[in-house]
């Protein structure tokens, strides 16, 4: 059950309006034990979402173009919900081609919330649009994440506190954003980190988080292989080609023995599915500090 | 149009020098890291054993050797994040790098970047291609920094390099790759650890997941999956150097961007760089011999084409450079 506290964004993957009233629950199965969702009533919490998420992190080609953001926005206010507008990084032919885009979002509401993942996106935004509530993206988190990795081959007690740092933790990187008016981090639950609800929510650090889940990303790059798929021989992953986005359709599970968990391909990006005491510690967090939670299981 | 070039050990410095490098740049092992995390971690992307100097007086013997012909030297830091318990060793070997006569710092991490721009120490920062540097918009942020140089990332094409080196070519120096050592992934955006072996160059067996019937199998989804797979293996080979081979007369192969320094020269970009310090000696002395040989040829004429056609004749690979997938940077 949605607890009275718990904040809930769905991100409209790929582009669609409300692409989760077809949830393919059935792919979730492929990383996730079903009892793992029903017990903790994620299918519940996420049909009572309270804001939408748009757009994409990882790949321009996945933004909605002008005439499907209107769409995407009258859908979410036919159902009440304010929208957050995911970017990813952008080249300066990008960050023009998205102009429209960003004109169109900013005529919507000018003080909108827009997710950069990208300092000269985040820049030219602060410039162009300063009405724009601007969070930093979860690229910008670095940290420890790679899924390989065994703990218990880690004996040294450094190397493992480690596991729990990463860089919005950091003083510098928050002194630094907050004078670009960044006012929320968005990330990834670690995989390897501690559930620890305060580090987690950023306690006094007056900065509001969210988390995406029930996926992290490991690693994103412009060259596509779900893209290089297609296309003549010697045209693939080249990433400034078109792109048909055959991601909408066409995902992939990685699995090697011995190299940590399966893994979600969707696109350019590699993603690990969270445990099930992730999951739980995650949904607690959400209810008891205030964690903005962002689901994404329309990927898989 | 310097020639940087990666330098692992001393035994290298003289080969180095004497074919042309105008600047170096190598990573550190020190017993103080590794005291703190006992080999866990890499203070840099790279093999603290196979890619790094290992001693502090091999560096100055280095910088010594280095500035006496006028070669500078620059130290990578380049890990993207650096962690808390780290970060006070690493400010003090800054300062003692600074006082070595170290010329510059290689850096990508942000809280790292901080932090050295308020130490104001009295050597350069570059900004590595891991601080993902994808357009100019971005420039006068890491300029804010103290960065006097960006490193641009492999996943550019021309027009894009163009767009952030001509309009910033006069406030900010601009560094690019040369050859050698491609990447699938953007490794800025990587979060996965060389310790572990190359994530991209892991065999992962990869299953379709469906289309609109979840659990559908791979003869509806793609019928040749397989098939198309392969064509991401030979991409991975060639982002590889070609399976880290030679061609007959002892030039290495690999991606580059040979082709390109009559654009680069035109733009104002300050540097070519050579990837790859855990590359043999041999490796590393035939990359080096090849992109000086181009870079000269770039500074003696303005034709384009005839550059052009000199890397490819150097090259001596027109299959692979007709491929698709030798190419750095490509023209769109």
């Amino acid at each position: 059950m949605k607890g009275s506290n718990m904040e809930i964004a769905r991100h409209w993957v790929g582009g669609g309006i409300d692409n989760e009233s077809v949830q393919p629950w059935e792919s979730l199965k492929a990383f996730f034990s079903e009892s793992d969702f029903y017990r903790q009533d994620i299918k519940d919490i996420v049909s009572q979402p309270d804001r939408i998420y748009i757009g994409d992190e990882f790949c321009p080609k996945r933004l909605p173009d002008v005439k499907g953001l209107k769409n995407q926005l009258k859908a979410a206010d036919q159902k009440g919900l304010p929208v957050t507008l995911l970017t990813p990084v952008l080249t300066d032919g990008g960050i023009k081609a998205c102009g429209k885009l960003f004109e169109t979002f900013h005529q919507w509401d000018h003080a909108a919330e827009v997710v950069v993942n990208d300092l000269g996106v985040l820049l030219y935004l602060k410039q162009t649009f300063p009405g724009f509530n601007l969070s930093m993206g979860r690229i910008f988190n670095k940290g420890f994440k790679d899924p390989r990795l065994d703990k218990k081959n880690i004996t040294s007690a450094a190397a493992a506190t480690c596991f729990n740092d990463y860089s919005f933790q950091h003083a510098n990187m928050r002194g630094l954003v907050k004078n670009l008016g960044i006012q929320r981090f968005e990330q990834d639950l670690f995989p390897h980190a501690d559930l620890d609800p305060d580090a987690l929510a950023m306690n006094g650090s007056g900065f509001d988080v969210s988390v995406y889940f029930p996926f992290g990303y490991v690693t994103t790059g412009r060259a596509c292989i779900t893209a290089g798929m297609n296309g003549r021989a010697g045209a693939k992953f080249n990433f400034s080609a078109g792109c048909h986005a055959p991601c909408t359709t066409h995902r992939f599970k990685l699995n090697h023995p011995g190299h940590g968990p399966d893994l979600l391909q969707n696109g350019n990006t590699i993603f690990y599915p969270y445990t099930a005491s992730m999951l739980g510690h995650l949904l607690k967090s959400a209810e008891t500090h205030g964690v903005r939670l962002v689901w994404q299981g329309g990927l898989a | 149009m310097n020639i940087i070039t990666p330098i692992r050990s001393l035994e290298e410095l003289e080969m180095l020098i004497s074919n042309g490098a105008d600047e170096l740049y190598c990573g550190l092992k020190t017993r103080e890291w590794d005291e703190i995390f006992s080999e866990s971690l890499w203070m840099n992307r790279r093999s603290p054993n196979q890619a790094n100097i290992t001693s502090l007086k091999d560096l100055e013997t280095l910088i010594s050797a280095a500035h006496e012909n006028a070669v500078k030297v620059s130290i990578t830091l380049n890990a993207p994040f650096y962690p808390k318990n780290g970060m006070a060793y690493l400010l003090t070997l800054c300062g003692r790098l600074a006082d070595m006569g170290v010329d510059a710092l290689i850096v990508s991490d942000l809280n790292l970047l901080v932090e050295l721009s308020r130490l104001n120490l009295a050597l350069r920062i570059h900004l590595s291609s891991l601080g993902a540097c994808f357009n100019s918009f971005s420039v006068p942020l890491y300029k804010s920094l103290g960065v006097k140089r960006v490193i641009l990332p492999r996943q550019l094409t021309l027009p894009e390099i163009k767009a952030i080196v001509t309009k910033h070519r006069d406030d900010m120096e601009f560094e690019v790759f040369a050859v050698n050592d491609g990447c699938y992934f953007e490794e800025s955006f990587c979060q996965t650890s060389h310790t572990l072996g190359a994530f991209c160059l892991t065999d992962w067996s990869i299953t379709p997941l469906g289309t609109d019937s979840p659990g559908t199998g791979d003869e509806t989804v793609y019928p040749d999956l397989k098939k198309r797979l392969a064509h991401f293996k030979t991409y991975l080979w060639y982002q590889n150097n070609c399976g880290s081979s030679f061609q007959q007369d002892g030039l290495p192969n690999g991606p580059c961007s040979l082709c390109q320094f009559g654009d680069f020269r035109d733009w104002g970009v300050t540097a070519v760089k050579l990837v790859g310090r855990e590359a043999s000696f041999h490796r590393k002395m035939g990359s080096l011999q090849l992109v000086k040989a181009v870079r000269d040829k770039a500074l003696q004429t303005q034709n384009r084409d005839r550059i052009i056609d000199y890397a490819r004749q150097l090259r001596q690979t027109p299959e692979y450079c007709d491929s698709g997938y030798m190419c750095y940077f490509r023209k769109h």
